[in-house]
């Protein structure tokens, strides 16, 4: 099992950073490094990459460590000692989670960032940007905002999601506030009304913007560079960009993911639990002695860090597992996950793993006592015996006449017989004979068909003929 | 799309034809047909043969050439030259089409007595290995076009399945066959299976090769009045007199509701006795009569005209229709009968007057109030008409239209009782030609939701067949093109209609082999499984599900260990055509769409009964193939006038 708590970061690049020499494969490495704008206070990090040591404020990190003071230095070096990159980070005080304006981080000091009741106004009056600064889940990432009016001077906002594990991989929305559009690329859609709630929402899953009640604004098939998309495998930093600001602006912003903003109900500084995504397949179905292994996850949050999250399944009988385990029970696996962040939110889903039983019956029928008979005789049934592995079955066995028709005899429900045959509710007198014969009334071929099925529906088939003659 | 045999498999079916030609049983009377080895209608590409047709052909023997030499052209290379009688070039061997000079001169003693009269009935014989065929002078030589149709499948292997798919062995050579004289008489002489696709196509070509007629915009029916037309075209209350006077006011005995002031075909009826005053029904009989000369007059095609009650579950009950209903034994068709007598006779007589020599027939409903027969039993317990007044006009064309019928049992089941005994006197009220069946054959809330009902409507064409019914009409899904199994069910009920002792699980299984071919397999399955749980919930759970308006889904119907099997099957489908997607894109993607079709259903059933067992990215996949495909398909109705369900809302 790998289990991942996620680093709770932010934003963009606005990096500090000062390289050192580097060449050939060791210059990808650190285009790729992606990191928060900023870090914040009393949050774990693990910021560690492929091929390469990593130390913090001077001290060689292995895992997580937990940001602390006014700025970290983050530096990386190669299998040789030398010195691949290194970044100064700020290390940003959100008051255990309290400060919610602290988590838009604008190095530049030129938007004023002030919490209201159902949102956080951003103002400004130049072009600026702001990085928001913990990873957010792009399963469903909601960027909900009010343009305010007469405070909507200018011409753009964009959202850029960048990849928090490779910085080139960048997909920008930008709201046209004049055409009332948001294009992505060389894709556009039409947007309504700026001054009500504008619900974008990205959804990974599908790689699609969508709206708020699900219309799909444009499909991401490109990255900003042009390149072929395929998603955010494990969170993205989010920055807002304003254009074209020609006089004092306000854009208030009503949601991120799954946090609504604004302190209206703050009785804690946090109240929106964590997200989990799995990384790996959870399968639906799984069969007896398959290998159940336990899928990898990232869990988000917002504002706080996570402190507890696991997956556990429970089998049917009960028995819980928490690593992988051999598929030795039909039914219902309860894969429960769940997550906790410092201010004590819970998340908690459930996902049912059938194992399916994918035996059939064996189904062993008798010959007919003939096979041809004449208009008006008597026909016995030949008998059959079943059995299924885990002993329920059903059988049916159904008549079909010379002149397409088609009746069913018998129902079985494991020795319990149903007679269609006697039922003269269905059948007319003519046919029915007694609970093993039914009465020929056509010249022509019948065919007795036997279907053996267990509660899977796992089923097997056998047929006798015969002829009729005047 | 064309499946292309190879010429081995030709031989082989040729040489499985021979085998059965070669060992007749004793008393087998001489086969009506027979391949001849050695004669060829083309050998190696080239034909010495061309199509003859009469100076003045009608338009579906027209029709019937030039299908009969575009067929032969796509299997064959070779295209056969079509001449009239009077062109026929020296030497030339012909396949004759109609009345014409060859005919006659062949066959001078024949005088199509049998098929007089008829639209699908047609004479077939060869002579000096030329091949005759030849229908009635009426309903435009449609019946020259099903013969046609026949010796392709007995040339070529013309079989057509949908379309899309039109079968035929493709070779060089064509062996020429003999047919003794022979007069064949469809099941049904006159055929409509009414669904949206059938008729979608402006041509009609796809209905024509089904062997149907269109009824509600088609030559044979005069599209203004068929259908429920009694008030809501003949004559309704707010409809003026001569004096400017609205009829419902000068004359509210005539009427149902004589106050209504709008028309809809669902609502009110004509009183079919005028309130009990003779004087007053001669003259409401005479005013319909006088309407019914205009349509008439104004569709010169047609030979039916409809005179069809409106679609409501009542009738009038007046003193009148009340004290006629108690003399004529209950039924009030009998009053329908009496009433509609009366303005085919003043009809008649207008138009001896105004078209001498025109030739039309007249049809009513036996449907919802009126499906009840007016008969009586005799001694011997047959039923027989209740009183002379009753027996329709020799015009008349009755349309029995059993809309309560379980269609998952036979008629002679308890289920049916009460159809089987209006079915019975019908058929001793109407002559052989005077009786008309519409019945259903979909499932009209649930269009996505998977039924099986095929064999017991080959068994209820069977007794209608008995019953002497010269015109089946059966509804499908008339508002949309619709999944499960649609294609193959608009298959059988065609070749049902013709031939009703065909065998429907046979018809199906070769529809599956052509149209799904390599996933055949899968699909077969997919469809036995559907007709296993119908049978089983039929019997067992719900004998009521069997009525058109009363199938539905729910878990025990489709468990949902069934619909993944189902889902499984389709996994299977999919897999067997896999290795297509390289080799023959085209068919690969044809089908898939023929696959995804059905699995459109499937979906359905997971969204509808157990949405919540999917994960988000699954039902996210279910919703782009269920939007992709149901748009594909032009799929936009969830049953009769309900629009398509919003499954991922
Ligand atoms: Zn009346």
């Amino acid at each position: 099992m790998k289990k991942r708590v996620s680093l709770l970061l932010a934003c963009l690049l606005v990096l500090t950073l000062c390289l050192t020499a580097m060449v050939g494969a060791e210059k990808d490495v650190v285009n790729t490094i992606s990191l928060p704008a900023a870090l914040i206070k009393g949050h774990s990090y693990d910021l560690q990459i492929a091929d390469a040591s990593l130390s913090v404020n001077g001290e060689s990190c292995e895992g997580t460590f937990v940001a602390e003071g006014t700025q970290a230095v983050i530096a990386y070096t190669d299998g040789e000692g030398s010195a691949i990159a290194s970044y100064t980070l700020p290390v940003v005080d959100t008051k255990d989670s309290a400060d919610h304006c602290a988590y838009f981080y604008d190095p530049s000091g030129a938007v004023s960032k002030v919490e209201n009741e159902n949102n956080i106004a951003l103002s400004f009056s130049q072009d600026s940007t702001v990085s928001f600064l913990t990873k957010l889940n792009p399963e469903d990432l909601a960027m909900y905002f009010t343009a305010v009016e007469g405070k909507t001077n200018f011409e753009s906002v964009s959202f850029t999601m960048t990849d928090a594990q490779n910085a080139t991989v960048k997909v920008t929305f930008t709201v046209d506030t004049a055409a009332k559009t948001v294009s992505q690329g060389s894709q556009k859609a039409e947007l309504e009304d700026l001054n009500d709630i504008v619900q974008l929402r990205y959804k990974d899953a599908s790689q699609k913007l969508m709206l708020g009640n699900d219309k799909a604004l444009l499909s991401c098939e490109k990255d900003d560079s042009g390149e072929a998309f395929q998603g955010f495998p494990g969170g993205v930093y989010l920055t807002v960009s304003f254009a074209g600001v020609k006089g004092a602006s306000t854009l208030n912003m009503t949601r991120l993911g799954n946090h609504a903003l604004g302190h209206k109900n703050s009785t804690s500084p946090d109240m929106t639990e964590p997200t989990m995504v799995f990384t790996s397949a959870v399968p639906s179905t799984m069969y007896m002695d398959d290998v159940f292994a336990f899928p990898a996850y990232e869990v988000y949050d917002v504002l706080s860090p996570v402190t507890e999250s696991s997956v556990t399944v429970e089998a049917p009988d009960g028995t819980v597992y928490t690593e992988s385990f051999t598929v030795s029970q039909y039914g219902k696996y309860k894969l429960t996950s769940t997550a906790k962040d410092a201010c004590g939110n819970q998340a908690k889903t459930v996902k049912m793993i059938f194992v399916n039983d994918d035996v059939a019956p064996e189904l062993t029928v008798s010959q007919m006592e003939s096979t041809s008979y004449k208009v008006g005789d008597a026909v016995k049934i030949p008998g059959y015996t079943v059995s299924d592995n885990l002993g329920e079955y059903n059988v049916d066995v159904i008549l079909f006449l010379p002149n397409s028709e088609i009746r069913l005899l018998t129902h079985d429900a494991t020795g319990e017989i149903t007679y269609c045959l006697t039922d003269s509710s269905l059948y007319s007198a003519s046919f029915i004979g007694d609970n093993s014969s039914f009465k020929a009334e056509q010249a022509g071929k019948y065919t007795i068909r036997y279907v053996a099925y267990d509660d899977q529906h796992n089923r097997v088939v056998q047929e006798l003929s015969f002829q009729v003659h005047w | 799309m064309k499946r292309k045999l190879s010429f081995v498999l030709a031989m082989l079916m040729l040489v499985s034809c021979l085998l059965c030609a070669c060992k007749p049983e004793d008393n087998t009377p001489a086969p009506l047909k027979t391949q001849l080895t050695d004669k060829f209608l083309v050998q190696q590409g080239a034909s010495n043969y061309v199509l003859v047709l009469p100076n003045s052909a009608m338009k579906y023997e027209t029709f019937a050439a030039e299908e009969f030499a575009y067929f032969i052209e796509q299997a064959t290379g070779c295209k056969l030259e079509t001449v009239t009688e009077t062109t026929v070039p020296e030497g030339k061997k012909y396949i004759s089409l109609g009345k014409t000079n060859q005919f006659m001169a062949a066959f001078p003693d024949e005088t199509l007595a049998e098929v007089d009269g008829t639209m699908s009935s047609y004479l077939i014989a060869s002579k000096d290995d030329n091949i005759y065929i030849a229908g009635s002078d009426d309903h435009r030589g449609q019946a020259v076009l099903w013969g046609v149709y026949d010796i392709l499948t007995d040339l070529i292997g013309y079989t057509y399945y949908h379309d899309s798919e039109i079968y035929y062995v493709e070779s060089a050579d064509v062996n020429l066959w003999q047919y003794e004289r022979n007069v064949v008489v469809p099941s049904f002489d006159m055929r409509t299976h009414s669904t949206s696709y059938i008729y979608a196509f402006p041509n009609d070509t796809h209905g024509t090769r089904l062997r149907y007629i269109n009824f509600s915009r088609g030559l044979e029916w005069d599209p203004m009045t068929v259908g429920h037309s009694q008030v809501y075209i003949f004559l309704a209350p707010r409809d003026m007199d001569q004096n400017g006077v609205r009829y419902g006011d000068s004359h509210p005995e005539w009427f149902l509701d004589p106050t209504a002031p709008s028309v809809a075909k669902n609502e009110n009826q004509l009183c079919w006795t005028a309130g009990g005053d003779p004087e007053s029904l001669d003259l409401l009989q005479t005013v319909i009569a006088e309407e019914m000369l205009q349509y008439v007059m104004m569709d010169s095609e047609a030979t039916f005209f409809m005179l069809g009650q409106q679609d409501t579950e009542y009738v009038c009950q007046c003193d009148g229709c009340t004290k006629a209903l108690n003399e004529w034994g209950g039924s009030a068709c009998g009053l329908q009968i009496d009433f509609v007598n009366g303005v085919i006779e003043k009809t008649e007589a207008l138009i001896d007057q105004q078209a001498p020599g025109r030739e039309v027939l007249y049809a009513i409903y036996a449907y919802k109030p009126t499906e009840t027969p007016p008969v009586k039993t005799d001694e011997n317990g047959n039923y027989v008409p209740y009183s002379d007044r009753i027996i329709p006009h020799e015009k008349m064309r009755v349309f029995f239209a059993p809309v309560r019928l379980n269609f998952g049992f036979p008629y002679d089941s308890p289920h049916n009782a009460d159809a089987y005994k209006n079915l019975l006197g019908w058929n001793a009220v109407c002559t052989d030609e005077q009786l008309m069946v519409y019945t259903y054959d979909l499932n009209i809330h649930q269009y996505f939701v998977n039924f099986y009902n095929l064999g017991t409507i080959a068994s209820h064409m069977q007794d209608y067949e008995k019953a002497g019914v010269s015109y089946l009409l059966s509804q499908g899904i008339s508002d949309a093109n619709a999944t499960c199994f649609d294609e193959l069910r608009a298959y059988c009920i065609s070749r049902l209609m013709w031939d009703t002792s065909l065998n429907t699980q046979e018809l199906a299984a070769d529809f599956i082999d052509h149209y799904y071919k390599d996933a055949s397999d899968a699909m077969q399955t997919l469809f036995d499984m559907i007709v296993e749980q119908n049978a089983w919930y039929l019997a067992v759970e719900d004998p009521g599900s069997g009525v058109a308006t009363g199938l539905t889904y729910n878990t025990t119907c489709y468990p949902r260990a069934f619909v993944e099997k189902m889902d499984a099957q389709i996994f299977a489908a999919m897999d067997a055509i896999a290795h297509l997607e390289g080799s023959d894109p085209e068919q690969y993607e044809l089908l898939k769409a023929r696959i995804m079709k059905e699995y459109i259903s499937n979906i359905y059933l997971k969204m509808v009964l157990y949405k919540d067992f999917y994960t988000e990215s699954e039902i996210n996949e279910m919703e782009e193939l269920w939007t992709y495909y149901t748009d594909y398909w032009q799929i936009k109705r969830g049953g009769e006038g309900a629009a398509l369900p919003d499954l991922f809302a």
